[in-house]
């Protein structure tokens, strides 16, 4: 283990307690690495869209295909880079909002521009995407030599249908409709129940993971740097 | 202008993505990728407004002093001490995610790794305190459909452990047993007597074949979550893909049109 690791270490086991200080109840040191780690994802964030977005996508792709234009006189390079002006001309108008409403207006093409290519998606790749993969995955074959299969393949089925019906709220829920979506409720309880049970065990696996961090990286490993110093 | 061109903008993005999918062939092909860039572009650009406005919120709070304001100096603080570790590792070696980094006292890596990730774990490892209190409120097993929900908790949790499973078993068996005599109280006996005779079986069948439980745990909690638990969730996702579609054909057609209104 190096210096800055040590270094990195301490700080890393200073924050984690501090966080978990709010178990006491909320308290300046909490609030300190709460404060801290909005300012650090932010700048994380930043750097992140900064280079794999504005640096990648953007400026080296500019520079590749012009200088492929510029060097072997290709035309398609010309208009791959040219082309790229669109989505930073409506980039520019996103920040129109910097200088108030008399030109903030203008923002609204790029937002209308990003939504109704998210609508556009939302269309084709939910279609794609979701819908049919999983109603795909639903019609599965009800008579197969193992039985656990088949109960199996039975209840998806029917507790799909039952839970899509139980989110059917044009007709009261009575007779029929009442008794299926009374099943589909079932179904969802229990999706409920088995989702939480997985979330509280992924959350406890984090825990573990911190506890083995202060105890392990932190003393431990403090403990070891010192013993091969002296 | 400032209302009709937004929504035709809309109505050609939409209608163009949808349009390419259709024509596999070059041009089209490529454009529908082509426009997924220009919205991450844009994302950037957005992300610059995102953060112009952390910076004023809390320079206006430290520039005036106002309470919790040394809290507010923290954030920028963080926010630009990390922005100056990512431009300087991005001068010094052209990239801001050079993993040499990470053994440089303030280099992008090592930010990222011994602040900014024990801070989210940490903060995510929490909730697992947050989320026993909820279940303690949610998973009381006052009906059917609770008991179900607290049933199934409970069920996928011990098949996760590594080990203990025994000894988690029978705790949910006379979890079980005490529900069931509260309910036989309480003058709910079918009830009642139902969850009492689950936890007795519960408890007898783990105390007569304990070897089997321990194997057994992992499969049940398995078959939970990949029979009903993904119906249901296949319903849900089913549902929310439907509402999708609509949503969007709204958008499209320039029905819903509130995206306008906020600007």
């Amino acid at each position: 283990m190096n210096l800055p690791t040590l270094l990195g270490i301490w700080i890393a086991a200073t924050l984690t307690i501090a966080i978990f200080s709010f178990l006491y109840r909320d308290n300046p040191l909490y609030k300190f690495a709460e404060h801290l780690y909005v300012g650090v994802s932010a700048a994380y964030w930043v750097i992140f869209a900064a280079k794999f977005t504005m640096q990648d996508m953007l400026v080296d792709e500019f520079a590749r295909n012009w200088s492929s234009y510029v060097n072997q006189g290709s035309r398609s390079g010309f208009w791959e880079a040219w082309i790229l002006v669109i989505p930073t001309a409506l980039g520019f108008l996103m920040l129109t909002r910097w200088f108030g409403p008399k030109v903030g207006w203008l923002s609204r093409w790029p937002i209308a521009f990003t939504i109704g290519l998210g609508a556009g998606l939302g269309i084709t790749g939910s279609i794609q995407g979701i819908l049919l993969p999983q109603v795909q995955a639903t019609i599965l074959p009800l008579w197969t030599p193992n039985l656990w299969v088949i109960v199996a393949n039975i209840l998806l089925f029917v507790g799909v249908i039952s839970s899509i019906i139980y989110f059917y709220f044009s007709r009261p829920h009575k007779g029929l409709l009442g008794g299926v979506s009374r099943v589909g409720i079932t179904f969802i309880m229990v999706s409920f129940g088995a989702a939480f049970g997985y979330t509280v065990m992924s959350r406890v696996s984090l825990l573990i993971g911190r506890l083995y961090f202060l105890v392990y990286d932190w003393i431990v490993g403090t403990v070891d740097f010192f013993k091969t110093l002296l | 202008m400032k209302r009709t061109l937004p929504l035709i903008i809309t109505f050609l993005a939409g209608v163009f993505v949808v349009v390419t999918f259709f024509i596999p062939r070059e041009p089209f092909g490529s454009l529908e990728q082509r426009m997924l860039v220009w919205a991450s572009i844009l994302g950037g650009f957005t992300l610059l407004l995102g953060i112009d406005s952390l910076i004023k919120h809390h320079g206006r709070k430290v520039a005036r002093m106002e309470k919790d304001w040394f809290y507010s100096l923290v954030t920028l603080l963080g926010l630009f001490g990390t922005l100056a570790a990512g431009i300087v590792t991005w001068v010094k070696y052209g990239t801001p995610l050079e993993l040499a980094s990470l053994n440089e006292v303030g280099g992008f890596f090592w930010v990222y790794k011994w602040v900014m990730v024990p801070l989210q774990g940490t903060m995510f490892a929490l909730l697992a305190f947050f989320i026993a209190s909820a279940a303690y409120r949610a998973f009381r097993a006052r009906t059917f459909d609770a008991t179900l929900l607290l049933v199934a908790a409970i069920l996928v949790m011990i098949g996760r452990l590594s080990m203990g499973v025994i000894p988690a078993t029978l705790v949910l068996a006379i979890l079980l047993v005490a529900a069931g005599i509260h309910r036989l109280l309480i003058r709910k006996p079918v009830f009642g007597a139902v969850l009492a005779a689950l936890g007795v079986g519960l408890g007898a069948l783990v105390l007569a074949f304990p070897q089997d439980a321990v194997r057994l745990a992992p499969q049940v909690q398995e078959w939970l979550m990949s029979v009903p638990q993904t119906a249901a969730r296949r319903g849900i996702l089913i549902g929310v893909t439907l509402g999708t579609i609509a949503m969007s054909i709204r958008i499209i057609l320039g029905i819903e049109r509130t995206y306008i209104s906020s600007t």
